[in-house]
């Protein structure tokens, strides 16, 4: 009987326990000690704590599972390899426990005379593993843990003051951290995520809805050649799969260099022309290759022996992260600036997203406007078409190759139309050349789209006026008289628009743009160049007054009246829109300009109100500076003094 | 190439100051005085085509037209190493060469005469630009031929192309020397009512103060036409930097002068440039202060430059002292190049307006513009940062007072009148003097109101009295000013 005991605590894979059925017969009535059946009892009871963790580990890291074909609970987990690795780690936990066992059966089998109870001390030594083990399983099943939560589960028991647990769970995390720094490998050194139960950390956000331009269809049949510039940023960082002792900053960085790694992946056969050279003189036979540049062993070397260690040692983890991240970044900087120009490529950001071409856009708005008397006719081809001959005729056809611009399709709904709301549906399409993909987000492509917008609308604005200036000065030639008060208010607004473009260009653009290119200057690794970047987007679009979310931002533009939550902003707007109707407004009739004028009284005079009231509450630098050209001969505050005296 | 400029010189003194604007130009673009570009300027982002245009053989041609009574100047223009830079189509003599004999009147109906074949040439030149912006007009108004055929081809202007800029670099006599020129004051008279009426705006090269700045600033001791007119061409390569080379603003002639020139009739600009000291050694290689002077590069800041804008010593017109102090800057225009960091010019703007350096009208918002321009990158420049400031200021009505007060004494001895009797103009009466006369006031009288509050409400006024009494006797306006004169 203690042998057939020993038999089913070798083989618990079956779904109850056979030798339960024992307890049943009468047997037990006339040969067993009530004592005894009571330790038969704990055995069982024991042999069943022992037999969930068995089937579980049997079931998920067994060869097959058909070993276990009555596995019903096998839906509450997930699956995935992480769960497949814990299950086999416990499988090599429970070897201390079979070898225990074994040792019995040998024992039996010598005919020493061992009670039941022996047999219940043994498996009562084993049962703080067994229960530990049974807790992870029931972790892991009622929380559903998955690929590296399920790390995360175990690396929260590390450091368990029970010597021997700490040992098991060293021995049950082990394949679980193989899974783990192969995946890390992957992503780091291939850019490739193998990952078909989304289990690591970074995943791969799919589109919804595929647009034509992403050519998936052909990237998932040859990965390596084929890959479009979106899937780069469809790589994300899942924050609820992030194991605690990955740090976000460390996510990030692990996040950069597979991009990193992907960019070297892109096709770049449209490059190869320019590169062509390069490949000539073979320094770059491949393209990872060109990135690692025979570096890659090492680094793999080095996740390995991570792997080598018992545990995960964070501290251990994150210096090679960092040393991996800055090789890339510095060999990305150095490729960036062999292959590329990238001064220049900056500069043409400026010349063309940040209007520093005031002539081109000069001519782009003469060619949109003088080829079509009617606003109406306006439309996709005009704009696009504008642009180009804008190009072809500023002889800046070669800064321009890699811009193009289109009309895309909004929901605005143009009920006011407001003719500067047309801009907000211009987009600027700028093809950087590989390898700065990584600058250009198409988070960042549509912030420089929104400064794009708003600059072209003061440009806009400007060019109209000059030409209802230019209008009032050939009438006064030719003896004919202006109203005065119409040439006035038509300063204050082209007073008001110089000097906000002034302010843009000069206070804004000028001083950040600069000290971007003092980072890059300073041979910065592509990753602090990669945050400069970002930081200028970032101040340029503050200090434009354009840090509001999109929503409100098209709710703005056509009810610009309502601007509670963007004072600067709204106002600015409000004053575009007199600005715009001004020129338009037949000058016969003085009452509607009056109003106009009302209305500029009161946006002006709100502006400057604002701007004195958040500069004195505060030291933010933008507002002060806008204020000061505003209010340089201080007519404005005094005029907002008058009227608030009488 | 689109806002292309005519440039016309006209006269003696036009032709002169054009002479060495083109050389300027050709120096900052790298093109060779026989119009081919320079190897090492090749690939630059400078935009040639507003002022150039590229003939078949690709020789860059000036967009100028030269004009001249007398063969002078001209034939030493053709006769230099730059006379295969023009297109000598565009080159116009009169076939008489015997000039207009420093008379207004002369020249105003010889430009009458010849108009037909003179804008042929301007009409052919204002065909082959894509989109022709406006003119400009480089001349003296106190000689015969730049301010009386001057004056002719400017009203002809406004009248054929009428929605194009009549921009004028107009130098203005020197008031210090007696002229050689008697009727110099009736000249400035006749051609400032002109400037007035059909030019949109005109950036006054005044000879007294450019002489005054040789001297005391340059320390030369008799300056030549040649040194003078260095300082010209400097001011007018540089006025035109934002249209020669990429900027996000003042693209155009427009922008330029839109933003300065706030009412019609205050069109006239004052210019002044800093640091001086350069201006010899920038493009003269004839000037023996160029060798040693071109070595240290002065270490000058934007407040500097800005603030030095300011000072009415580095003006390139004399107003004269400002008795009252009532005087004030309409609208001001920086134009700074060189290594500039641009944080420093918020921090100038704002030194300024502390230390209160300008003064302002009261009627309307105003501001020192400050546009950072690059330069051309084949010339040295000794300066770090320089400037270049062009300013609408009221003070200037006084270089026209003086004008008014010189031909109010001729004309009351009746001076020297004969020779405009012999003109067609003048052969019924001498209304057209008469009714310059009063133009010039007005214009006087508008800047002076500018200095106050109520200019607007003056303005409209003034405005209705000259629609409704055009041509009438004087206004009251016109009668008190000119008692006070008296």
């Amino acid at each position: 009987m203690i042998h057939d005991i020993l038999l089913s605590c070798l083989s618990l894979s079956r779904k109850g326990i056979s030798i339960k059925n024992f307890l049943a017969t009468n047997v037990v009535e006339e040969f067993m000690h009530p004592c005894e059946r009571k330790v038969f009892v704990e055995i069982l009871s024991i042999l069943s704590n022992i037999s969930e963790v068995v089937r579980f580990a049997k079931f998920f890291g067994g060869a097959s599972q058909h070993d276990i074909s009555d596995f019903t609970d096998a839906q509450e987990y997930s699956s995935g390899y992480y769960l497949k690795n814990f299950a086999k780690g416990i499988e090599s936990a429970l070897d201390d426990y079979y070898k225990e066992m074994a040792h019995l059966e040998s024992l039996t089998e010598q005919n020493t005379t061992n009670s039941l109870s022996y047999i219940y001390n043994a498996l009562e030594l084993q049962l703080p593993i067994i229960l530990f083990l049974r807790k992870l399983i029931n972790d892991a099943r009622i929380q559903k843990l998955n690929g590296c939560q399920l790390l995360q589960n175990l690396h929260v028991a590390y450091d368990h003051g029970d010597f021997r647990l700490e040992r098991i769970i060293n021995i049950v995390s082990k394949p679980v951290k193989l899974a783990f720094y192969s995946h890390l490998t992957h992503w780091l050194l291939f850019g490739v995520i193998d990952d078909e139960y989304s289990e690591f950390f970074i995943h791969y956000r799919t589109n919804v809805t595929k647009s034509p331009c992403d050519k998936s269809g052909t990237s998932n049949n040859s990965q390596t050649s084929l890959l479009s510039e979106e899937e780069i940023w469809q790589y994300e960082i899942k924050f609820s799969q992030l194991p605690s002792f990955v740090s976000s900053v460390l996510a990030e960085k692990i996040l950069f260099v597979g991009q990193t790694v992907l960019v070297f992946k892109l096709d770049r056969s449209k490059h190869k022309s320019d590169n062509w050279m390069m490949k000539m003189h073979g320094s770059f036979c491949d393209d990872i290759s060109e990135l690692w540049d025979g570096k890659e062993g090492t680094f793999c070397k080095m996740i390995d022996d991570l792997n080598q260690d018992d545990k995960i040692d964070v501290f251990q983890l994150e210096s090679v992260i960092n040393q991996i991240k800055k090789y890339v970044s510095q060999r990305l900087s150095e490729i960036a600036a062999i292959e590329d120009d990238l001064d220049r490529q900056l500069c043409l950001i400026k010349d063309f997203y940040l209007l520093g071409r005031g002539e081109f856009y000069l001519e782009f708005f003469r060619q949109l406007y003088e080829s079509s008397e009617n606003l109406a006719e306006l439309n996709n081809k005009n704009y696009t078409k504008a642009f180009e001959i804008a190009a072809n005729v500023m002889a800046t056809v070669d800064d321009l190759e890699n811009f193009s611009l289109s009309v895309q399709k909004t929901t605005i709904d143009l009920e006011e139309s407001c003719e500067f709301a047309l801009f907000q549906n211009l987009h600027l399409k700028y093809i950087y050349k590989w390898p700065l993909n990584l600058l250009f987000s198409p988070m960042t492509v549509e912030r420089y789209n929104t400064v794009f917008r708003f600059l072209l609308t003061v440009r806009k604005l400007q060019y109209d006026l000059q030409l209802v200036w230019a209008r009032h000065k050939w009438t006064a030639k030719t003896q004919n008289t202006v109203n005065l008060k119409i040439i006035s208010f038509r300063n204050h607004l082209m007073f008001f628009l110089d000097n906000l473009q002034y302010y843009i260009q000069v206070d804004v653009l000028e001083c950040q743009f600069s000290i971007l290119m003092n980072v890059i200057a300073s041979k910065a690794d592509f990753e602090e160049i990669q945050r400069a970047h970002s930081v200028f987007l970032a101040n340029v679009l503050s200090q434009c007054f354009l840090l509001t979310d999109e929503t409100d931002k098209k709710i703005n533009i056509s009810q610009p009246t309502r601007h509670s939550q963007y004072p600067v902003y709204g106002t600015i707007l409000e004053i575009f829109s007199i600005c715009e109707k001004f020129c338009t407004v037949n000058e016969e009739n003085l009452n509607d300009v009056d109003r106009l004028e009302e209305r500029f009284n009161v946006a002006i005079s709100g502006l400057i109100k604002l701007l004195v009231s958040i500069k004195s509450a505060s030291s933010f630098g933008a507002l002060s500076q806008l204020l000061l050209r505003l209010d340089f001969n201080r007519w404005f505050s005094l005029k907002r003094n008058e009227i608030a005296a009488s | 190439m689109p806002s292309e400029i005519i440039t016309l010189q006209l006269g003696q003194c036009g032709n002169q100051i054009g002479f060495e604007f083109w050389k300027r130009l050709c120096l900052e673009h790298g093109i060779s005085p026989s119009g081919v570009l320079e190897e090492f300027a090749t690939d630059g982002m400078d935009r040639k085509d507003v002022f150039f245009y590229q003939a078949d053989d690709d020789h860059y041609i000036p967009r100028a037209v030269l004009l001249d009574l007398e063969p002078r100047v001209i034939n030493t223009i053709m006769t230099s190493a730059y006379s295969k830079l023009y297109n000598p189509e565009n080159v116009y003599l009169s076939k008489h060469g015997g000039g207009a004999g420093n008379n207004w009147a002369s020249g105003y109906s010889q430009g009458d005469k010849l108009q037909e074949e003179i804008f042929d040439i301007i009409d052919r030149e204002a065909d082959g630009s894509d989109s022709l912006e406006g003119f400009v007009l480089c001349h003296s108004i106190a000689g015969g031929t730049g301010s009386g055929m001057g004056s002719f081809l400017m009203e002809r202007l406004a009248d054929r192309y009428p929605k194009k800029l009549i921009q004028t670099y107009s130098v203005f006599p020197n008031q210090d020397e007696i002229s050689d020129v008697v009727v110099q004051p009736y000249n400035s008279m006749l051609t400032l009512r002109r400037l007035t009426t059909a030019a949109d705006s005109v950036v006054v090269l005044d000879n007294t103060a450019l002489n005054r700045i040789a001297c005391d600033r340059l320390h030369i001791q008799n300056p030549t036409f040649t040194q003078i007119n260095t300082l010209v061409s400097t001011i007018m390569s540089v006025s035109t930097t934002t249209l020669r080379y990429p900027s996000y603003m003042n693209n155009n002639l427009i922008g330029l002068t839109a933003p300065l020139i706030p009412t019609p009739q205050l069109h006239f600009l004052m210019t002044g440039y800093t640091p001086l000291t350069s201006d010899a050694n920038l493009s003269n290689h004839h000037n023996p202060l160029s060798s040693h002077q071109a070595v240290n590069v002065r270490k000058t800041t934007v407040l500097d430059v800005m603030r030095r804008l300011l000072q009415p010593k580095n003006m390139m017109v004399s107003t004269g002292p400002d008795k009252t102090n009532h005087h004030c800057y309409i609208s001001i225009l920086n134009i700074i190049q060189g290594e500039v960091d641009p944080t420093q010019v918020h921090k100038s703007l704002q030194r300024i307006r502390e230390r209160k350096l300008a003064q302002f009208i009261p009627w309307g918002p105003t501001s020192i513009q400050v546009a950072l321009s690059r330069s051309s990158p084949y010339v040295q420049s000794s300066h770090r940062v320089s400037g270049l400031m062009l300013a609408n200021h009221t003070s200037i009505c006084s270089l026209f007072e003086r004008t008014l007060n010189q031909y109010d004494k001729l004309r009351k001895r009746g001076a020297f009148l004969d020779q405009f009797r012999r003109e067609d103009i003048f052969k019924d009466d001498l209304t057209e003097l008469d009714e310059s006369r009063e133009i010039v006031d007005g214009l006087v009288q508008e800047y002076e109101a500018a200095t106050r509050m109520d200019y607007l409400q003056f303005s409209t006024n003034r405005r209705g009295a000259k629609v409704d009494g055009l041509g009438d006797t004087k206004s009251e306006d016109t009668k008190s000013l000119h008692s006070a004169d008296l």
